[in-house]
């Protein structure tokens, strides 16, 4: 599913020596699979992230996204296949605000063009449990509430790869559970999901736990799950 | 793109933003109701003047006036002589044809009543040549003319002045103590429009007027009905080669008299509006492209407060040209919206001030907005949208997802 060749990534400041957030990584996710990605804050992780979820480009190294040369297309077709394979959870949701929980799901499937938008965010909410909160503003949500329309947000248009990026981060540990639950059941149903996470604890949800420092990848090794039946 | 989800997302949030929205659009909408209220008036009094100009000047009349024109400053209006008249007629052998004698404003009494009126004497021709008509009464008839009768029609507002609640016809009144009978009271004609009241008049005949009032032996002026439209032209060059020849005016002198015909009165009618036609699109295009430029500095600071909605959707899969479509067509929206709250305004403007107003002091009747005139008013605001809208819509559709989430 997820191929990366060699792939690096360079921050220059001015004044400042440059930052290798990405040096020279080669990884494979297969489909199906629940994948963390483990690292200290500053570890490049979150580049990590974004060049894997195609929201940045890397300055070398090749990235196969289903067998795809994805490195080489251009900013349109990467929203296109954004738009179709990958729903993104941040960790601070990025839900528009003075919008409605259901109108934030449908946002990828304006882009999608879904005849069947209604139906289709309607069940996306219905499926994190937020069926009574559709028509609520973001902001009159709780944070795991939110975080669960992101959820729905980010699985309404059926992707195959879920990225998401410290999705506990901003929420007490009742809330978290359920988020992590929300993401098991998803890998359960054939979705590829890769947790980024600073914590340790949230990635021994996981079943292989790829951990990176200062760029690079210091180890990945699958991971006896604690808890959880799935798999 | 689903379009019809893109534009109920555009509208709510117009909606939900409304301080905005409503800041945004204001300048679009006081252009458009200026733009509408300005051309409409405009509209209403051209067709004012044109009205004007096609009941006194008639596509097959040819009007002579004494002095060198309605304009003529300093030079006499006194050079038609009854003897011209015999001698065009005679030469063209034209039929119809009504003299005009102005008698100023003059003394006129009733039982006690005094008021100061304006006399005129026409023939009674003036029924046919100049489509005047009596609403109670008689017009005046051939043989008042031919002996010098001292009979008048009056005009509506000097027979409610002398004659209030009574009629008129029949009874006496004097001009400069010379007594008339009223045979008729004149059609009312409301006011002209320079906006003076037409029905505070007296005509007599203008025998009467010339021989035994004013002891002239000119007119100020006549007008002449051809059979033929097409013989106007040439007829009038006829009429000013005679009255040159009669008046023993040289060569490289200019004329003591004018010749005024439909097209010369349309031509200079267009001269006199030819100022708005070059003012009106100025100021409303002034007030349009301000309202672009206000468009157009909400727009770049509220793209910049979206940083985080711009980046959001691109990351959800909205390509560059998605969101220069979302970012145009919430200013556009907004531009249409506002400028058909502008023709709205423009049109209770236009009933409950304008329409009074013009019908009052200058007799116009006001018009409604020509569907030209919305057009063009929706047109422009259409054209300011864009104008606001087209930068800022690509400044959000060239950010990257990435900035927008950090």
């Amino acid at each position: 599913m997820i191929e990366l060749k060699d792939l690096a990534k360079t921050y220059r400041k001015a004044n400042e020596p440059p930052v290798k957030a990405i040096d020279h990584v080669s990884l494979k996710i297969e489909a199906g699979e629940l994948v963390s990605i483990l690292g200290p804050s500053g570890s490049g992780k979150t580049t990590l992230m974004n060049v894997m979820g195609l929201l940045d480009r890397p300055d070398s190294g090749e990235y196969l996204l289903d067998g795809r040369e994805v490195h080489r297309l251009s900013d349109d077709e990467l929203a296109g296949i954004r738009n179709r394979f990958i729903g993104f959870v941040f960790q601070s949701y990025h839900l528009l605000p003075r919008t409605t929980a259901l109108e934030n799901v449908q946002l990828p499937l304006l882009y999608a063009n879904r005849k069947d938008y209604k139906e289709r965010s309607a069940a996306a909410l219905a499926a994190v449990g937020l069926a009574d909160r559709m028509n609520h503003f973001a902001e009159e949500l709780s944070g795991g509430q939110q975080q669960r329309v992101a959820i729905a947000r980010a699985i309404v248009n059926e992707p195959s790869i879920l990225l998401a990026d410290e999705p506990t981060g901003n929420l007490d540990s009742a809330a978290s559970g359920e988020i992590i639950e929300l993401l098991e059941s998803l890998h359960v149903k054939g979705t590829t999901v890769v947790l980024i996470t600073h914590d340790l604890d949230i990635a021994r949800v996981t079943n292989r736990i790829i951990r990176i420092r200062d760029g690079a990848v210091e180890a990945d090794e699958p991971n006896v799950r604690l808890a959880g039946g799935a798999q | 793109m689903n379009l019809s989800l893109l534009i109920r997302s555009i509208f709510a949030r117009l909606w939900r933003y409304k301080a905005k929205t409503v800041f945004m659009g204001l300048g679009v909408m006081i252009a458009a109701l200026a733009t509408v209220l300005l051309l409409t008036v405009i509209d209403s009094v051209k067709a004012r003047f044109l009205a004007f100009i096609e009941h006194a000047y008639p596509s097959n009349g040819i009007v002579v006036m004494g002095g060198s024109g309605p304009m003529s400053g300093g030079t006499s209006r006194n050079t038609i002589r009854m003897a011209d008249v015999e001698t065009i007629l005679g030469s063209t052998g034209i039929k119809e044809w009504d003299p005009v004698l102005f008698g100023g404003s003059r003394d006129v009494k009733r039982a006690g009543t005094s008021l100061l009126v304006n006399v005129v004497g026409y023939s009674d021709q003036a029924e046919s040549v100049r489509g005047q008509s009596v609403q109670e009464g008689e017009f005046l008839a051939a043989e008042d003319v031919r002996n010098r009768g001292h009979v008048a029609l009056i005009g509506a507002t000097t027979a409610a002045k002398l004659f209030p609640g009574e009629s008129p016809i029949g009874a006496q009144l004097f001009i400069d103590n010379v007594p008339f009978e009223v045979k008729g009271v004149l059609e009312a004609m409301g006011v002209d429009v320079h906006g003076n009241d037409q029905d505070n008049v007296i005509q007599v005949p203008y025998t009467t007027l010339m021989d035994q009032m004013l002891r002239v032996t000119y007119v100020s002026g006549v007008t002449f009905l051809l059979d033929d439209p097409n013989n106007v032209e040439a007829t009038s060059q006829e009429i000013t080669r005679l009255l040159r020849e009669r008046h023993q005016i040289s060569e490289g002198q200019k004329d003591d008299f004018a010749v005024i015909t439909s097209v010369l009165m349309h031509r200079m009618f267009q001269r006199s509006f030819r100022t708005f036609n070059v003012f009106i699109p100025l100021i409303a295009g002034t007030a349009f492209l301000i309202s672009a430029l206000v468009i157009l500095s909400i727009m770049q600071i509220s793209i910049k407060g979206r940083t985080q909605e711009i980046g959001l959707r691109k990351a959800l899969g909205a390509r560059s040209r998605d969101l220069q479509l979302q970012i145009l067509l919430e200013v556009l929206i907004v531009a249409v919206l506002a400028s058909l709250a502008g023709i709205l305004l423009a049109q209770i403007g236009i009933t409950a001030v304008a329409a009074p107003l013009l019908a009052e002091k200058l007799g116009i009747k006001q018009q409604n907005p020509s569907v030209l005139v919305l057009i063009i008013a929706i047109g422009a605001s259409l054209a300011t949208g864009l104008l606001g809208g087209l930068l800022p819509a690509r400044r959000a559709a060239r950010q990257q997802p990435i900035d927008a989430l950090k």
